[in-house]
Protein backbone atom coordinates (compact mmCIF):
# COMPACT_ATOMS: atom_id res chain seq x y z
CA UNK A 1 0.00 0.00 0.00
CA UNK A 2 1.62 3.23 -0.86
CA UNK A 3 2.12 6.17 1.46
CA UNK A 4 -0.70 8.28 0.44
CA UNK A 5 -3.19 6.02 0.64
CA UNK A 6 -2.41 5.29 4.29
CA UNK A 7 -2.32 9.24 4.50
CA UNK A 8 -5.90 9.16 3.20
CA UNK A 9 -7.03 5.94 5.93
CA UNK A 10 -5.24 7.59 8.93
CA UNK A 11 -6.91 11.07 7.86
CA UNK A 12 -10.33 9.73 7.64
CA UNK A 13 -10.25 7.54 11.21
CA UNK A 14 -8.94 10.82 12.70
CA UNK A 15 -11.52 12.75 11.47
CA UNK A 16 -14.46 10.07 12.26
CA UNK A 17 -13.03 9.53 15.73
CA UNK A 18 -13.02 12.76 16.36
CA UNK A 19 -16.44 14.14 15.24
CA UNK A 20 -17.71 10.98 17.36
CA UNK A 21 -16.38 12.49 20.48
CA UNK A 22 -17.49 15.45 19.66
CA UNK A 23 -21.47 14.35 18.98
CA UNK A 24 -20.66 12.57 22.26
CA UNK A 25 -20.14 15.35 24.17
CA UNK A 26 -23.02 17.31 22.82
CA UNK A 27 -19.80 19.89 21.79
CA UNK A 28 -21.31 19.65 18.04
CA UNK A 29 -23.03 17.36 15.86
CA UNK A 30 -23.15 17.94 12.09
CA UNK A 31 -26.72 17.46 11.25
CA UNK A 32 -28.77 20.77 11.45
CA UNK A 33 -32.03 18.95 12.45
CA UNK A 34 -29.98 16.83 14.98
CA UNK A 35 -28.89 20.39 17.01
CA UNK A 36 -31.95 21.79 18.27
CA UNK A 37 -33.02 18.55 19.62
CA UNK A 38 -29.62 18.61 21.66
CA UNK A 39 -30.69 20.62 24.64
CA UNK A 40 -33.59 18.07 24.95
CA UNK A 41 -31.37 15.72 25.52
CA UNK A 42 -29.16 17.33 27.63
CA UNK A 43 -31.54 18.54 30.00
CA UNK A 44 -32.40 15.10 30.57
CA UNK A 45 -36.37 15.03 28.73
CA UNK A 46 -34.86 12.73 26.21
CA UNK A 47 -33.35 8.59 26.66
CA UNK A 48 -30.27 8.43 24.26
CA UNK A 49 -32.05 5.36 22.38
CA UNK A 50 -34.40 8.07 21.59
CA UNK A 51 -32.30 10.41 20.26
CA UNK A 52 -29.96 7.83 18.69
CA UNK A 53 -33.22 6.45 16.70
CA UNK A 54 -34.03 10.29 15.56
CA UNK A 55 -30.23 11.13 14.85
CA UNK A 56 -30.40 7.81 12.53
CA UNK A 57 -33.25 8.65 10.66
CA UNK A 58 -32.75 11.88 9.76
CA UNK A 59 -29.56 11.00 8.56
CA UNK A 60 -29.56 7.77 6.46
CA UNK A 61 -30.88 9.49 4.02
CA UNK A 62 -28.40 12.10 3.29
CA UNK A 63 -25.58 9.01 3.66
CA UNK A 64 -27.11 6.74 1.01
CA UNK A 65 -29.33 8.59 -1.09
CA UNK A 66 -27.45 11.87 -1.36
CA UNK A 67 -23.75 11.83 -0.55
CA UNK A 68 -23.01 7.92 -1.35
CA UNK A 69 -24.14 8.10 -4.50
CA UNK A 70 -21.99 11.52 -5.26
CA UNK A 71 -19.07 10.34 -3.86
CA UNK A 72 -19.02 6.73 -6.53
CA UNK A 73 -19.87 9.06 -9.07
CA UNK A 74 -17.08 11.54 -8.55
CA UNK A 75 -14.26 9.61 -6.69
CA UNK A 76 -14.53 12.54 -3.66
CA UNK A 77 -16.08 11.66 -0.12
CA UNK A 78 -18.80 13.70 0.43
CA UNK A 79 -18.61 15.08 4.29
CA UNK A 80 -22.01 13.57 5.23
CA UNK A 81 -20.74 9.73 4.96
CA UNK A 82 -18.13 10.24 7.88
CA UNK A 83 -19.73 13.35 10.00
CA UNK A 84 -23.44 12.12 9.54
CA UNK A 85 -22.35 8.90 10.75
CA UNK A 86 -20.19 10.40 13.68
CA UNK A 87 -23.39 11.90 14.87
CA UNK A 88 -25.28 8.64 15.19
CA UNK A 89 -22.06 6.87 16.63
CA UNK A 90 -21.58 9.76 19.36
CA UNK A 91 -25.41 9.90 20.81
CA UNK A 92 -25.36 6.44 20.73
CA UNK A 93 -23.55 5.23 23.08
CA UNK A 94 -22.77 6.25 26.53
CA UNK A 95 -19.26 5.21 26.99
CA UNK A 96 -16.92 7.72 25.14
CA UNK A 97 -14.20 5.72 24.21
CA UNK A 98 -16.74 3.02 22.75
CA UNK A 99 -18.25 5.60 20.74
CA UNK A 100 -14.61 7.13 19.61
CA UNK A 101 -12.66 3.80 18.82
CA UNK A 102 -16.26 3.07 16.60
CA UNK A 103 -16.10 6.41 14.99
CA UNK A 104 -12.20 5.96 14.32
CA UNK A 105 -12.91 2.37 12.96
CA UNK A 106 -16.14 3.39 10.50
CA UNK A 107 -13.39 6.48 9.66
CA UNK A 108 -10.69 4.22 8.27
CA UNK A 109 -12.74 1.30 6.89
CA UNK A 110 -15.31 3.49 4.58
CA UNK A 111 -12.33 5.10 2.85
CA UNK A 112 -10.85 1.40 2.13
CA UNK A 113 -14.60 0.35 1.34
CA UNK A 114 -15.24 3.20 -1.17
CA UNK A 115 -11.68 2.72 -2.79
CA UNK A 116 -11.78 -0.73 -3.42
CA UNK A 117 -15.67 -0.55 -5.02
CA UNK A 118 -13.97 2.39 -7.29
CA UNK A 119 -11.19 -0.02 -7.83
CA UNK A 120 -13.52 -2.76 -8.09
CA UNK A 121 -15.52 -1.18 -11.54
CA UNK A 122 -12.06 -2.33 -13.76
CA UNK A 123 -13.14 -6.07 -13.12
CA UNK A 124 -16.74 -5.67 -13.93
CA UNK A 125 -17.80 -7.00 -17.89
CA UNK A 126 -19.55 -3.18 -18.09
CA UNK A 127 -16.78 -0.71 -16.30
CA UNK A 128 -19.28 1.82 -16.41
CA UNK A 129 -17.12 4.34 -13.62
CA UNK A 130 -16.49 7.00 -16.36
CA UNK A 131 -19.70 7.07 -17.58
CA UNK A 132 -20.71 7.33 -13.83
CA UNK A 133 -18.89 10.21 -13.34
CA UNK A 134 -20.82 12.09 -15.99
CA UNK A 135 -23.41 12.70 -13.73
CA UNK A 136 -21.73 15.34 -12.16
CA UNK A 137 -20.89 17.22 -15.70
CA UNK A 138 -23.79 19.61 -15.97
CA UNK A 139 -23.60 20.47 -12.11
CA UNK A 140 -19.87 22.31 -13.42
CA UNK A 141 -21.48 24.86 -15.93
CA UNK A 142 -25.14 24.78 -14.10
CA UNK A 143 -24.04 25.98 -10.70
CA UNK A 144 -23.21 29.57 -12.27
CA UNK A 145 -26.82 30.50 -11.84
CA UNK A 146 -27.14 30.11 -8.42
CA UNK A 147 -26.90 34.09 -7.34
CA UNK A 148 -29.82 34.81 -10.78
CA UNK A 149 -31.99 31.81 -9.07
CA UNK A 150 -31.43 33.23 -5.88
CA UNK A 151 -32.22 37.12 -6.77
CA UNK A 152 -35.06 36.14 -8.70
CA UNK A 153 -36.55 34.77 -5.47
CA UNK A 154 -36.26 36.97 -3.33
CA UNK A 155 -35.95 40.56 -5.60
CA UNK A 156 -38.69 38.92 -8.38
CA UNK A 157 -38.16 38.12 -11.96
CA UNK A 158 -37.00 41.41 -13.43
CA UNK A 159 -33.85 41.60 -10.80
CA UNK A 160 -33.22 37.41 -11.67
CA UNK A 161 -33.27 38.31 -15.39
CA UNK A 162 -30.90 41.27 -15.11
CA UNK A 163 -28.48 38.98 -13.02
CA UNK A 164 -28.83 35.75 -15.79
CA UNK A 165 -27.51 38.85 -18.42
CA UNK A 166 -24.68 40.56 -16.48
CA UNK A 167 -23.06 36.54 -15.94
CA UNK A 168 -24.13 35.69 -19.11
CA UNK A 169 -22.04 38.48 -20.19
CA UNK A 170 -19.18 38.35 -17.41
CA UNK A 171 -18.84 34.65 -19.05
CA UNK A 172 -18.88 35.64 -22.34
CA UNK A 173 -16.23 38.30 -22.08
CA UNK A 174 -13.88 36.32 -20.03
CA UNK A 175 -14.08 33.39 -22.57
CA UNK A 176 -13.38 35.64 -25.29
CA UNK A 177 -10.12 37.74 -23.99
CA UNK A 178 -8.49 34.30 -22.23
CA UNK A 179 -5.80 33.75 -21.91
CA UNK A 180 -4.04 36.98 -20.12
CA UNK A 181 -1.14 37.96 -20.34
CA UNK A 182 0.09 39.29 -16.62
CA UNK A 183 3.62 40.18 -16.40
CA UNK A 184 4.59 37.86 -19.03
CA UNK A 185 2.91 34.76 -17.62
CA UNK A 186 -0.19 33.41 -19.13
CA UNK A 187 -3.00 32.78 -17.21
CA UNK A 188 -6.50 31.65 -17.80
CA UNK A 189 -9.44 32.57 -15.66
CA UNK A 190 -12.56 30.44 -14.54
CA UNK A 191 -15.12 31.90 -16.99
CA UNK A 192 -17.69 29.97 -14.51
CA UNK A 193 -16.01 31.53 -11.23
CA UNK A 194 -16.55 35.34 -12.51
CA UNK A 195 -19.85 34.84 -13.88
CA UNK A 196 -20.20 33.13 -10.74
CA UNK A 197 -18.71 36.32 -9.54
CA UNK A 198 -20.80 38.37 -10.71
CA UNK A 199 -24.32 36.59 -9.96
CA UNK A 200 -22.74 37.08 -6.59
CA UNK A 201 -22.03 40.66 -6.63
CA UNK A 202 -25.23 41.36 -8.16
CA UNK A 203 -26.88 39.78 -5.61
CA UNK A 204 -25.17 41.80 -2.89
CA UNK A 205 -26.06 44.98 -4.60
CA UNK A 206 -30.02 43.83 -4.30
CA UNK A 207 -29.73 42.99 -0.84
CA UNK A 208 -28.39 46.09 0.51
CA UNK A 209 -30.74 48.14 -1.03
CA UNK A 210 -33.36 46.14 0.90
CA UNK A 211 -33.57 48.36 4.34
CA UNK A 212 -36.13 46.15 5.77
CA UNK A 213 -35.53 45.36 9.77
CA UNK A 214 -36.43 42.48 11.64
CA UNK A 215 -38.41 41.78 14.94
CA UNK A 216 -36.51 42.92 18.07
CA UNK A 217 -35.84 39.95 19.97
CA UNK A 218 -34.26 39.62 23.37
CA UNK A 219 -30.51 38.21 22.47
CA UNK A 220 -30.18 37.66 25.84
CA UNK A 221 -32.29 34.27 25.46
CA UNK A 222 -29.39 32.86 23.74
CA UNK A 223 -26.21 34.35 26.36
CA UNK A 224 -25.74 30.86 28.28
CA UNK A 225 -25.34 28.50 25.09
CA UNK A 226 -23.39 31.26 23.70
CA UNK A 227 -20.72 31.04 26.60
CA UNK A 228 -20.82 27.00 26.28
CA UNK A 229 -19.56 27.26 22.95
CA UNK A 230 -17.31 29.78 23.48
CA UNK A 231 -15.81 27.56 26.09
CA UNK A 232 -15.34 24.67 23.73
CA UNK A 233 -13.52 26.57 21.31
CA UNK A 234 -10.21 24.40 21.54
CA UNK A 235 -12.14 21.32 21.08
CA UNK A 236 -13.82 22.83 18.14
CA UNK A 237 -10.44 23.89 16.42
CA UNK A 238 -8.48 20.45 15.49
CA UNK A 239 -12.25 19.45 14.02
CA UNK A 240 -11.74 22.19 11.42
CA UNK A 241 -8.13 21.63 10.66
CA UNK A 242 -8.96 17.84 10.20
CA UNK A 243 -11.27 19.02 7.49
CA UNK A 244 -8.95 21.23 5.98
CA UNK A 245 -5.99 18.95 5.85
CA UNK A 246 -8.35 15.97 4.43
CA UNK A 247 -9.80 18.66 1.43
CA UNK A 248 -5.94 19.89 0.84
CA UNK A 249 -5.42 16.71 -0.42
CA UNK A 250 -8.17 16.64 -2.57
CA UNK A 251 -10.08 13.56 -1.11
CA UNK A 252 -13.30 16.02 0.46
CA UNK A 253 -15.99 17.56 -1.02
CA UNK A 254 -19.11 19.40 1.52
CA UNK A 255 -21.62 18.86 -1.29
CA UNK A 256 -22.30 17.74 -4.85
CA UNK A 257 -21.67 20.91 -6.47
CA UNK A 258 -18.13 20.65 -5.03
CA UNK A 259 -17.49 17.27 -5.35
CA UNK A 260 -17.71 17.12 -9.03
CA UNK A 261 -15.58 20.51 -9.68
CA UNK A 262 -12.71 18.84 -7.40
CA UNK A 263 -13.28 15.75 -8.94
CA UNK A 264 -12.60 17.46 -12.45
CA UNK A 265 -9.67 19.22 -11.18
CA UNK A 266 -11.53 22.49 -10.80
CA UNK A 267 -9.97 23.33 -7.94
CA UNK A 268 -10.72 27.36 -8.10
CA UNK A 269 -14.06 26.96 -8.32
CA UNK A 270 -14.72 24.24 -5.99
CA UNK A 271 -13.09 26.99 -3.49
CA UNK A 272 -15.41 29.66 -4.29
CA UNK A 273 -18.32 27.25 -3.97
CA UNK A 274 -17.39 26.06 -0.79
CA UNK A 275 -16.55 29.24 0.48
CA UNK A 276 -20.39 31.02 -0.84
CA UNK A 277 -21.77 27.74 0.81
CA UNK A 278 -20.55 28.96 3.98
CA UNK A 279 -22.45 32.38 3.17
CA UNK A 280 -25.53 30.09 2.72
CA UNK A 281 -25.40 27.81 5.76
CA UNK A 282 -24.33 30.72 7.95
CA UNK A 283 -27.56 31.57 9.21
CA UNK A 284 -29.13 28.06 9.55
CA UNK A 285 -25.79 27.37 11.99
CA UNK A 286 -25.65 29.99 14.06
CA UNK A 287 -29.79 29.97 14.44
CA UNK A 288 -29.44 26.15 15.72
CA UNK A 289 -26.44 26.69 17.89
CA UNK A 290 -27.20 29.84 19.79
CA UNK A 291 -31.09 27.89 20.37
CA UNK A 292 -28.91 24.72 21.63
CA UNK A 293 -25.22 25.49 22.71
CA UNK A 294 -24.26 22.73 20.73
CA UNK A 295 -21.95 24.17 17.39
CA UNK A 296 -21.59 22.84 13.94
CA UNK A 297 -18.81 20.05 13.48
CA UNK A 298 -17.96 21.64 10.02
CA UNK A 299 -18.80 25.21 11.21
CA UNK A 300 -21.05 27.61 8.61
CA UNK A 301 -19.89 24.75 6.41
CA UNK A 302 -17.80 23.81 3.82
CA UNK A 303 -15.21 26.83 4.04
CA UNK A 304 -12.86 24.92 5.96
CA UNK A 305 -12.96 22.85 2.98
CA UNK A 306 -12.73 25.73 0.60
CA UNK A 307 -9.21 27.08 2.62
CA UNK A 308 -7.74 23.69 2.61
CA UNK A 309 -8.43 23.31 -1.39
CA UNK A 310 -6.13 26.65 -1.91
CA UNK A 311 -3.95 26.48 1.07
CA UNK A 312 -0.17 25.58 -0.42
CA UNK A 313 0.33 22.88 1.85
CA UNK A 314 -0.93 20.08 4.38
CA UNK A 315 0.29 22.65 7.31
CA UNK A 316 -1.21 25.90 6.22
CA UNK A 317 -4.55 24.50 5.38
CA UNK A 318 -4.44 23.00 8.95
CA UNK A 319 -3.66 26.13 10.31
CA UNK A 320 -6.09 28.13 8.21
CA UNK A 321 -8.92 25.59 9.09
CA UNK A 322 -8.59 25.80 12.80
CA UNK A 323 -7.92 30.01 12.62
CA UNK A 324 -11.30 29.56 10.65
CA UNK A 325 -13.03 27.98 13.44
CA UNK A 326 -11.78 30.47 15.80
CA UNK A 327 -12.82 33.30 14.02
CA UNK A 328 -16.81 31.78 13.78
CA UNK A 329 -16.94 30.69 17.61
CA UNK A 330 -15.39 34.42 18.52
CA UNK A 331 -17.90 35.85 16.31
CA UNK A 332 -20.99 33.92 16.75
CA UNK A 333 -22.69 36.61 19.07
CA UNK A 334 -22.22 39.46 16.96
CA UNK A 335 -22.80 38.03 13.53
CA UNK A 336 -26.04 36.18 15.76
CA UNK A 337 -27.40 39.96 16.68
CA UNK A 338 -26.48 41.53 13.21
CA UNK A 339 -28.53 38.71 11.50
CA UNK A 340 -31.26 39.18 13.49
CA UNK A 341 -31.10 43.03 12.44
CA UNK A 342 -31.38 42.66 9.07
CA UNK A 343 -33.64 39.83 7.66
CA UNK A 344 -32.52 40.52 4.09
CA UNK A 345 -29.29 39.03 4.28
CA UNK A 346 -30.09 35.94 6.32
CA UNK A 347 -33.27 35.95 3.17
CA UNK A 348 -30.68 35.80 1.07
CA UNK A 349 -28.69 32.86 2.80
CA UNK A 350 -31.99 31.27 2.44
CA UNK A 351 -32.50 31.75 -1.39
CA UNK A 352 -29.07 30.74 -2.06
CA UNK A 353 -29.78 27.32 -0.28
CA UNK A 354 -33.06 26.76 -2.47
CA UNK A 355 -31.22 27.72 -5.91
CA UNK A 356 -28.59 25.73 -4.85
CA UNK A 357 -30.98 22.81 -4.36
CA UNK A 358 -32.89 23.12 -7.34
CA UNK A 359 -30.11 23.53 -9.71
CA UNK A 360 -28.91 19.99 -8.40
CA UNK A 361 -31.84 18.69 -9.13
CA UNK A 362 -31.69 19.41 -12.59
CA UNK A 363 -28.67 19.21 -13.15
CA UNK A 364 -28.12 16.07 -11.29
CA UNK A 365 -31.15 14.38 -13.16
CA UNK A 366 -30.12 15.67 -16.66
CA UNK A 367 -26.18 14.05 -15.80
CA UNK A 368 -27.88 10.94 -14.50
CA UNK A 369 -29.52 10.21 -17.93
CA UNK A 370 -26.51 11.05 -19.84
CA UNK A 371 -24.84 8.69 -17.88
CA UNK A 372 -27.40 5.80 -18.34
CA UNK A 373 -27.30 6.43 -22.05
CA UNK A 374 -23.45 6.59 -21.99
CA UNK A 375 -23.28 2.93 -19.94
CA UNK A 376 -26.08 1.60 -22.17
CA UNK A 377 -27.22 3.75 -25.19
CA UNK A 378 -30.91 4.06 -25.61
CA UNK A 379 -31.43 1.48 -22.70
CA UNK A 380 -30.14 3.94 -20.25
CA UNK A 381 -31.91 6.54 -20.83
CA UNK A 382 -35.45 5.31 -21.59
CA UNK A 383 -34.46 3.52 -17.95
CA UNK A 384 -33.34 6.59 -16.01
CA UNK A 385 -36.46 8.86 -17.36
CA UNK A 386 -39.09 6.22 -16.33
CA UNK A 387 -37.22 5.18 -12.69
CA UNK A 388 -37.32 9.15 -11.66
CA UNK A 389 -40.92 8.93 -12.81
CA UNK A 390 -42.11 6.70 -10.80
CA UNK A 391 -40.20 8.31 -8.11
CA UNK A 392 -42.13 11.09 -8.48
CA UNK A 393 -45.13 9.03 -8.63
CA UNK A 394 -44.70 7.21 -5.41
CA UNK A 395 -44.42 10.51 -3.37
CA UNK A 396 -40.01 10.66 -3.78
CA UNK A 397 -39.17 7.64 -1.59
CA UNK A 398 -35.96 8.57 -3.01
CA UNK A 399 -34.69 12.20 -2.66
CA UNK A 400 -35.35 14.39 -6.00
CA UNK A 401 -31.71 14.81 -5.49
CA UNK A 402 -30.48 11.45 -5.99
CA UNK A 403 -32.98 9.91 -8.30
CA UNK A 404 -30.83 10.60 -11.43
CA UNK A 405 -27.72 9.21 -10.02
CA UNK A 406 -29.49 6.08 -8.64
CA UNK A 407 -31.14 5.65 -11.63
CA UNK A 408 -27.68 5.87 -13.54
CA UNK A 409 -26.40 3.62 -11.22
CA UNK A 410 -29.44 0.81 -11.67
CA UNK A 411 -28.69 0.93 -15.67
CA UNK A 412 -25.00 0.12 -14.80
CA UNK A 413 -25.88 -2.87 -12.64
CA UNK A 414 -28.77 -3.94 -15.42
CA UNK A 415 -25.99 -3.21 -18.11
CA UNK A 416 -23.66 -5.92 -16.17
CA UNK A 417 -26.64 -8.27 -15.33
CA UNK A 418 -27.71 -8.80 -18.84
CA UNK A 419 -23.95 -8.96 -20.09
CA UNK A 420 -23.68 -12.02 -17.98
CA UNK A 421 -26.60 -12.97 -19.87
CA UNK A 422 -25.58 -12.29 -23.12
CA UNK A 423 -28.30 -10.67 -23.60
CA UNK A 424 -26.62 -7.02 -23.50
CA UNK A 425 -23.37 -7.28 -26.29
CA UNK A 426 -20.70 -4.49 -24.98
CA UNK B 1 -59.42 33.27 7.11
CA UNK B 2 -55.91 31.88 7.99
CA UNK B 3 -52.82 33.95 8.23
CA UNK B 4 -49.57 31.72 7.84
CA UNK B 5 -46.05 32.70 8.26
CA UNK B 6 -43.32 31.14 6.22
CA UNK B 7 -40.41 30.66 7.79
CA UNK B 8 -37.64 28.20 7.81
CA UNK B 9 -35.13 27.82 5.07
CA UNK B 10 -36.29 26.86 1.86
CA UNK B 11 -38.51 26.68 -1.30
CA UNK B 12 -40.46 29.99 0.89
CA UNK B 13 -42.06 31.14 -2.02
CA UNK B 14 -43.09 26.86 -3.39
CA UNK B 15 -44.92 27.22 -0.16
CA UNK B 16 -46.60 30.60 -0.24
CA UNK B 17 -47.73 29.87 -3.61
CA UNK B 18 -49.31 26.10 -2.57
CA UNK B 19 -50.91 27.87 0.52
CA UNK B 20 -52.59 30.31 -1.55
CA UNK B 21 -53.72 28.22 -4.55
CA UNK B 22 -54.48 25.05 -2.76
CA UNK B 23 -56.31 27.60 0.66
CA UNK B 24 -59.10 28.66 -1.88
CA UNK B 25 -59.17 32.11 -0.33
CA UNK B 26 -59.42 31.29 2.83
CA UNK B 27 -55.26 31.31 3.98
CA UNK B 28 -53.30 34.27 3.49
CA UNK B 29 -49.67 33.96 3.85
CA UNK B 30 -46.31 35.97 4.14
CA UNK B 31 -42.77 35.09 3.85
CA UNK B 32 -39.83 36.24 6.69
CA UNK B 33 -37.06 34.77 8.23
CA UNK B 34 -37.39 31.97 10.34
CA UNK B 35 -36.90 34.21 13.65
CA UNK B 36 -39.50 36.68 12.21
CA UNK B 37 -41.63 34.40 11.32
CA UNK B 38 -41.96 32.80 15.25
CA UNK B 39 -42.21 36.11 16.81
CA UNK B 40 -44.81 36.87 15.03
CA UNK B 41 -46.96 33.71 15.35
CA UNK B 42 -46.00 33.76 19.33
CA UNK B 43 -47.30 37.29 19.59
CA UNK B 44 -50.47 36.10 18.18
CA UNK B 45 -50.55 38.45 14.86
CA UNK B 46 -50.11 35.21 12.96
CA UNK B 47 -52.18 32.09 13.44
CA UNK B 48 -49.80 29.43 12.28
CA UNK B 49 -45.76 28.83 11.50
CA UNK B 50 -44.40 26.90 8.22
CA UNK B 51 -41.27 25.97 7.36
CA UNK B 52 -39.05 23.45 5.28
CA UNK B 53 -35.43 22.26 5.25
CA UNK B 54 -34.14 19.68 4.06
CA UNK B 55 -34.28 17.97 7.22
CA UNK B 56 -37.75 19.05 8.30
CA UNK B 57 -36.42 19.76 12.01
CA UNK B 58 -32.88 21.75 11.71
CA UNK B 59 -33.24 24.70 9.55
CA UNK B 60 -37.42 24.51 9.17
CA UNK B 61 -37.79 24.37 12.95
CA UNK B 62 -34.97 25.13 15.04
CA UNK B 63 -36.51 29.07 15.77
CA UNK B 64 -40.41 27.99 15.78
CA UNK B 65 -38.61 25.49 19.09
CA UNK B 66 -36.59 28.14 20.41
CA UNK B 67 -39.45 30.91 20.58
CA UNK B 68 -43.13 29.60 20.70
CA UNK B 69 -41.43 26.66 22.52
CA UNK B 70 -40.92 22.63 21.53
CA UNK B 71 -44.37 21.18 22.38
CA UNK B 72 -46.03 23.49 19.79
CA UNK B 73 -43.92 22.25 17.03
CA UNK B 74 -44.08 19.41 14.90
CA UNK B 75 -42.15 17.71 11.80
CA UNK B 76 -45.05 16.61 9.25
CA UNK B 77 -42.79 15.23 6.74
CA UNK B 78 -39.27 13.95 6.29
CA UNK B 79 -37.02 11.83 4.11
CA UNK B 80 -39.09 8.51 5.54
CA UNK B 81 -42.63 10.05 6.73
CA UNK B 82 -44.89 11.26 4.24
CA UNK B 83 -47.21 13.78 5.20
CA UNK B 84 -50.64 12.68 6.66
CA UNK B 85 -54.27 14.77 7.05
CA UNK B 86 -54.99 12.71 9.96
CA UNK B 87 -51.71 13.15 12.16
CA UNK B 88 -52.05 17.07 11.26
CA UNK B 89 -55.60 17.21 12.26
CA UNK B 90 -54.47 15.27 15.59
CA UNK B 91 -51.66 18.02 16.09
CA UNK B 92 -53.90 20.62 15.46
CA UNK B 93 -56.70 19.49 18.20
CA UNK B 94 -53.85 19.40 20.43
CA UNK B 95 -52.50 22.90 19.92
CA UNK B 96 -49.68 22.97 17.74
CA UNK B 97 -48.47 26.03 16.27
CA UNK B 98 -45.51 25.22 13.83
CA UNK B 99 -45.12 22.81 10.98
CA UNK B 100 -42.02 21.67 9.70
CA UNK B 101 -41.22 19.21 6.75
CA UNK B 102 -38.41 19.03 4.11
CA UNK B 103 -38.49 20.87 1.08
CA UNK B 104 -39.16 17.97 -1.54
CA UNK B 105 -42.28 17.14 0.43
CA UNK B 106 -43.71 20.87 0.47
CA UNK B 107 -46.59 20.25 -1.67
CA UNK B 108 -47.72 17.31 0.20
CA UNK B 109 -47.40 18.72 3.47
CA UNK B 110 -49.25 22.18 2.78
CA UNK B 111 -51.79 20.32 0.79
CA UNK B 112 -52.31 17.99 4.26
CA UNK B 113 -51.96 21.02 6.11
CA UNK B 114 -55.11 22.73 4.43
CA UNK B 115 -56.85 20.23 4.44
CA UNK B 116 -56.70 19.27 7.99
CA UNK B 117 -57.70 23.00 9.07
CA UNK B 118 -60.47 22.95 6.15
CA UNK B 119 -61.93 19.82 8.23
CA UNK B 120 -61.91 21.42 11.64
Amino acid sequence: MDSINLIKIILFALMGGYATFLANRSIAVYHDGLRPIMPEFMNGNMSRKELAGISFAISIGFITGFAMPITLATGVIVIHIVLLTADIIGVSFNNTKLAVLLGTAYGALVTVALDGIIKGFAYLPVNFLNALASVGDPIIYAFVAFPAIAVGYQFGKKAGLITIICSFLGRVVIERINPLTIAGNEISLSPEGIAMLVGMICLLVFASRDKSRGEEIEHSLFDDNIKRIRKNIFYLMPMAALIAITAHYHWLAGEPIAAALVGKGNMTSAAIVAIVQAIAFMPLIITTAMISGVYGTNGWCDWFLGLGYLAPNPLVAGILGAGAMGLEVKSLSRIGKAMNRFPALKMSGDNIRTSMTQILEIALLVGGVNAGNQIWAGTGMFVVVSLYILNEISGRPVMKLAAGPIAAIIVGVLANIFAVLGLHVV
Amino acid sequence: MYKIAIGGQLNKNEIKACLESIGNGQFSADIFTDMDAAMKVKSGSYDYYLGACQSGAGGALAMAYALIGRDKCATIANAITQPSTEKVAELLAGGTKAFGFTNDRAENAVKAFVTALQQQ
